[in-house]
């Protein structure tokens, strides 16, 4: 009897085994590692009914027309890899399509008090639960669920939330990462006042800009990159920017007159948008009506350095921001 | 004055034509009473919540704007799971696992159950931390390899209470958590509504016209105006009990005044009073099922119960709908049996609507047809429907508990006492009709006025086992 070979394959078995199981345990790990539970809330019911009793009730996300259909939110592609298997039908089999259809007329997702978790994870572009990721899409194209809580909170219309930890994440990624652009443009703003200036001129369209410090005009920059990051990358980026906020000191001062999206200039109308007005004031053709109101708004700047020089307050006057300079272009 | 104009004809001739339109021929009146384009107005028919409580003698006096009723939920509760071992097999070969739950109505000593059906007893008083109560357990089963899964120790994984095991000598005694009935309190709105006449209206002379009303026919204008003010009035009432809004918050502070600075003080109408809500497009029966049977689930005295489905036009379309396509589903194709053709030869006639459902855990559906869903202010403004271009409130499908409990009915009107309905005019150079005056008047208007107040709203005690199910388009 040979012994070696009595041997070898219990060996070779035992190798297979452990193979298989370590592929098992990574596939296990990994598909845990995708995996994302969300949650939909309810808007809590304001009557002053108990708690017991507000926890009782049930609404539910159930189906509701789109275009004239029950909605589905599943493209053709889905329909084909995902339904047979939660249907239990063939694609080929008679009826399949009715099936379908009648899914999504009694689709019912009751929402409890304290929400209804759905997996949503995905496990090599497959999702690692069918049904509920059917139902999270189903969700998420309804208009009575807002997409995140801050959505829900600032809207009273929707009914119900997604509570999506890693959107959160993703979110606050996203504010970081905003926060550090704007916190870095406005650094270059330090240094460059003029520019400073010509960026409040366009995010606060409204404000006299050339009446303010350098300080004050730093200070409100300041505010921006905490409240809107995005508003104020958006805008120090901006290609025509002092074009903007040479059209924003003309309003702010009264020279221009602005009716709903049209700018007029005694009467004549210089866009019916921004845009235009940018093209306007750039065209050589238009140079003069330009002069008239550079001119305008010096004089303007001029008597608001004199009234603030008889205010006692001359470092104002001489530190004032030189939208002067943007205006004179 | 000059009422319309002079017409030239450049006809050269006269034809009936050219003297109709030069507005010269007089019209037969075919009838002297009046047509009513968008339907006869009845009164109670289509008041079917007053119908239902105040009609039937279900109404409570109350002496204050406020009222309250004791409430009370199931004897025995589950609770959620907030925190646990979140790794392992918990509980393997015997040993101890800790869960932490919000409360500590788990009593020492207890048996408790998990979702999943695995049983564990609890060991020794329950430790306060700062999330809740940590719970020491331990597996019961004969198997020592039985543990509990992870998906039971999560946040929100559900348990219940079951019994107290105990050794077979020396045990000694335990504790028992218990419930106490909660208290659910509401307002009653103040209604008004008021018309004026001037002194010459309310003596006006007899109409052209005969005026119908559910009172007889009437020729007098100042009468006729009256009887649609009053009919208005107690729709405006109807309105307010289906569609009302709460006025109040959580804790009962009103924050909306008016213009004088008083609080609209208003409970909430009937659909406001129900917490469950659904949508649906297209209703169908296995729809219907689950919803009642989702509604009485597990509810003590949940057998066999009556309810019924108000609903609209859109709705009763769809109720019927819905079981026949059931029906078809199943492969029923009979339809000689007088059941949905009756007559013979030529003279068939389709027939055989469907206006009740018995559900097979024995509770029984009666669709009631509610008017106010296709012809209040809300179904008049509501959006279409894609096909049937009714309002899609008409597809509203409330389904209304409306039994009685302990001999009380479960949908009442609460009325404020004295203030039920108040009816008063004012009187100026006339007095209304119905109203007793002399010579001495209240105001110097060439005219009087009428005014309705009344103080009241609906309840709807057990609101747990009702939904309101609403046709959704996006």
């Amino acid at each position: 009897m040979n012994k070696k070979g009595v041997g070898k394959p219990p060996f070779f078995i035992f190798i297979a085994y452990v193979l298989k199981n370590i592929f098992i345990f990574v596939e296990e790990n990994k598909k845990n590692y995708m995996s994302n539970v969300i949650v939909i809330k309810p808007r809590p019911l304001l009557t002053n009914h108990p708690i017991e009793i507000k926890m009782q009730a049930v609404r539910s996300l159930s189906s509701f027309f789109k275009g004239g259909f029950p909605y589905n939110p599943l493209s053709k592609e889905q329909i084909l890899e995902w339904m047979p298997e939660l249907l239990n039908m063939e694609v080929t089999e008679k009826g399949f399509r009715a099936a379908v259809e009648n899914y999504f007329i009694e689709i019912t997702i009751p929402i409890p008090f304290a929400g209804k978790e759905l997996q949503i994870g995905l496990y090599n572009g497959q999702p690692i639960n069918v049904e509920d990721y059917i139902k999270y899409l189903f969700a998420k194209g309804s208009k009575r669920v807002a997409s995140n809580e801050v959505a829900f909170r600032s809207d009273a219309m929707y009914e119900f939330y997604i509570d999506d930890p890693k959107d959160a994440e993703k979110q606050r990624q996203i504010s970081y990462n905003s926060t550090l652009e704007a916190s870095l443009l406005l650094a270059e703003l330090d240094k460059n006042s003029e520019k400073a200036a010509y960026v409040l001129s366009v995010l606060n369209p409204d404000m006299i800009v050339h009446n303010m410090t350098i300080g004050n005009i730093k200070l409100e920059l300041g505010d921006w990159v905490r409240l809107d990051p995005v508003k104020f990358t958006t805008t120090a980026k901006a290609h025509n920017l002092k074009d903007m906020a040479f059209i924003n000191s003309l309003g702010a001062t009264g020279i221009v007159t602005k009716i709903g999206e049209s700018y007029i200039y005694q009467d004549i109308t210089l866009g019916n948008k921004l845009n235009e007005v940018v093209a306007y004031i750039n065209s050589p053709a238009n140079s003069a009506v330009v002069n008239q109101m550079k001119a305008k708004i010096k004089q303007i700047e001029v008597s608001s350095q004199i009234v603030n020089e008889e205010d006692g307050n001359p470092e104002d006057a001489y530190t004032a921001a030189p939208t002067t300079k943007a205006s004179s272009k | 004055m000059r009422l319309y104009n002079d017409v030239f004809n450049e006809e050269r001739h006269t034809s009936s034509n050219s003297l109709a339109n030069a507005l010269l021929t007089k019209p037969s009146l075919l009838s002297s009473t009046i047509t009513f384009l968008s339907g006869k107005q009845q009164n109670i028919g289509t008041l079917p919540l007053t119908l239902m409580t105040e009609g039937v003698g279900n109404v409570e006096t109350i002496d204050d704007f406020f009222y309250e009723y004791p409430v009370m939920d199931s004897f025995d509760k589950t609770c959620s799971v907030i925190e646990g071992p979140t790794t392992g097999t918990p509980g393997i070969g015997r040993q101890f696992f800790f869960l932490t739950y919000p409360d500590r109505w788990f009593q020492a000593g207890y048996t408790i159950v998990s979702q999943s059906g695995i049983y564990a007893t609890i060991h020794g008083e329950p430790e306060q931390v700062s999330t809740g109560f940590k719970y020491k357990l331990r597996i019961l089963h004969s198997n020592p390899n039985m543990y509990m899964p992870l998906a039971d120790c999560v946040n929100g994984a559900r348990f219940a209470s079951m019994y107290r095991l105990v050794g077979v000598d020396f045990s000694k005694g335990s504790t028992s958590s218990w419930v106490s009935p909660s208290r659910v309190r509401h307002a009653v709105a103040t209604l008004r509504k008021g018309y004026a006449m001037s002194g010459n209206a309310a003596v006006q002379k007899v109409t052209s016209m005969e005026l119908m009303t559910d009172q007889g026919k009437i020729d007098l204008w100042s009468d006729f105006e009256e009887w649609q003010h009053m009919m208005k009035w107690r729709e405006e009432c109807e309105n307010y009990y289906t569609y009302g809004v709460q006025t109040y918050d959580e804790s009962g502070v009103v924050q909306l005044k008016d213009e004088n600075g008083q609080p609209l003080l208003a409970g909430p109408g009937l659909l406001e009073q129900i917490p469950n809500k659904d949508t649906y497009t297209y209703l169908t029966e296995n729809k219907i099922k689950n919803t009642v049977r989702n509604l009485w689930y597990g509810m003590s005295d949940g057998d066999n119960r009556v309810v019924t489905l108000m609903t609209g036009t859109g709705g009763r379309d769809e109720f019927d709908r819905a079981m026949k396509g059931s029906l078809v589903a199943d492969g029923f194709r009979q339809f000689n049996d007088k059941l949905f053709v009756s007559g013979s030869g030529k003279n068939l006639q389709l027939s055989g609507f469907f206006s009740s459902y018995q559900h097979v855990d024995g509770h029984v559906v009666n669709v009631i047809y509610n008017p106010a869903f296709d012809r209040s202010g809300v179904a008049r403004a509501s959006r279409r429907h894609h096909k049937t271009q009714l309002p899609l409130e008409s597809y509203r499908m409330v389904f209304l508990d409306t039994s009685s409990y302990d001999g009380q009915s479960n949908l009442v009107m609460v009325q404020k006492r004295n203030r039920e309905m108040l009816r008063w005019a004012v009187a100026g150079s006339t007095i209304p009709k119905g109203f007793k005056g002399n010579d001495t008047r209240a105001n110097d208007v060439d005219g009087a006025s009428v005014h309705f107040l009344k103080v009241g709203g609906i309840c709807l005690r057990r609101f747990t086992t009702s939904l309101d199910l609403t046709c959704v388009a996006e």
